[in-house]
């Protein structure tokens, strides 16, 4: 008999720790057995809640090619967005949109959780949401970066937006080089919510 | 300082000193920020009160919630990026003194 692990919670560590993904499906397997669930409407829950394209993409594309609407993204990010087709409930909270285009290069952080703009950048990637991003990217936002293969020039200015309060950011990224070559839907690929946070920078395949 | 019941409103480019308070219970102002001088540099709105939200209450009266702007060298002991870097962070009013 092994010796008996215990976790950091103080009970006995196992399969429990060692395979998350095995876990997850043994209680799939059991919500559905025991008639909770259909396993159709637990796959559609899942599948809401992986990261896919974010639904602004399409939107910055548009910002890429038209100045005027550009500004209004700035200035009135949901106003902007409607305009632009997405159907946002005015309830939502408040996204503002930071101009990455300019002099300063802005990182987007939640200190306090993981607060994220769901309906404009759609499910934030893991790390987003992990304690060591949380923790270092405002004290160092660019050793940071930098780990994300993003180097910032040490003389361009970082704006860190600590998101924890009622608003919600998302960046507009310069566009990729050869953008004005490339079609909407292809620019529209190069939108991941890496780029909307700040940590990469888009790029054409 | 404003009453909490009256908040005033705080003109874009007024020096605001973030209260170095540890109250109990929900709030929504991190550690690092506390006792820091910054700079309003929006108004966001009017929200209800998270501390209020937090535990069922309506959070009324609702609270003025600023964008204030720190230099990350006035955060940080040692900072030693672009000594214009900066840190923006939503705060609501009754976290804010006047810092001048």
């Amino acid at each position: 008999m092994g010796a008996t692990r215990v976790g950091p919670s103080g009970h006995e560590a196992g399969i429990l720790q060692d395979d998350p993904s095995a876990l997850a499906d043994a209680v799939a397997d059991l919500v559905v057995a025991a008639g909770i669930l259909d396993r159709n409407t637990l796959e559609a829950a899942v599948a809401a809640r992986v990261p896919g394209p974010p639904p602004v993409a399409p939107v910055i594309v548009r910002a890429w090619r038209d100045p005027e609407f550009r500004a209004r993204l700035l200035s009135d990010a949901f106003g902007a967005c409607v305009e632009a087709g997405l159907v946002l409930a005015p309830t939502w909270p408040r996204a503002v949109v930071l101009d990455n285009t300019g002099d300063i290069h802005h990182l987007i952080v939640c200190t306090l959780c993981s607060c994220h703009s769901r309906p404009l950048m759609g499910v934030p990637p893991a790390w987003y949401k992990a304690h060591e991003y949380r923790s270092r990217a405002v004290r160092e936002p660019r050793a940071v970066l930098a780990e994300f293969g993003l180097h910032i020039d040490q003389a361009r200015p970082i704006r860190v937006q600590d998101a924890s309060a009622d608003l919600r950011y998302v960046v507009l990224p310069a566009p990729p080089e050869g953008w004005d070559r490339a079609t909407d839907a292809a620019l529209a690929t190069t939108i991941t919510p890496e780029v909307l946070l700040g940590v990469s920078l888009p790029r054409l395949g | 300082m404003a009453t909490p019941s009256e908040p005033q409103a705080l003109a874009d480019g007024t020096p605001v000193r973030v209260r170095r308070a540890f109250p109990p219970g929900h709030f929504r102002t991190p550690a690092y920020v506390r006792g820091k001088l910054g700079t309003i540099v929006a108004t966001c709105g009017w929200f209800p009160n998270p501390e209020e939200l937090a535990y069922g209450r309506d959070g009324l009266p609702k609270r003025i919630l600023y964008r204030v702007r720190f230099r990350q060298v006035d955060l940080w002991h040692g900072y030693d990026g672009h000594p214009d870097d900066t840190l923006d962070i939503d705060v609501y009013d009754h976290w804010l003194e006047r810092g001048d």
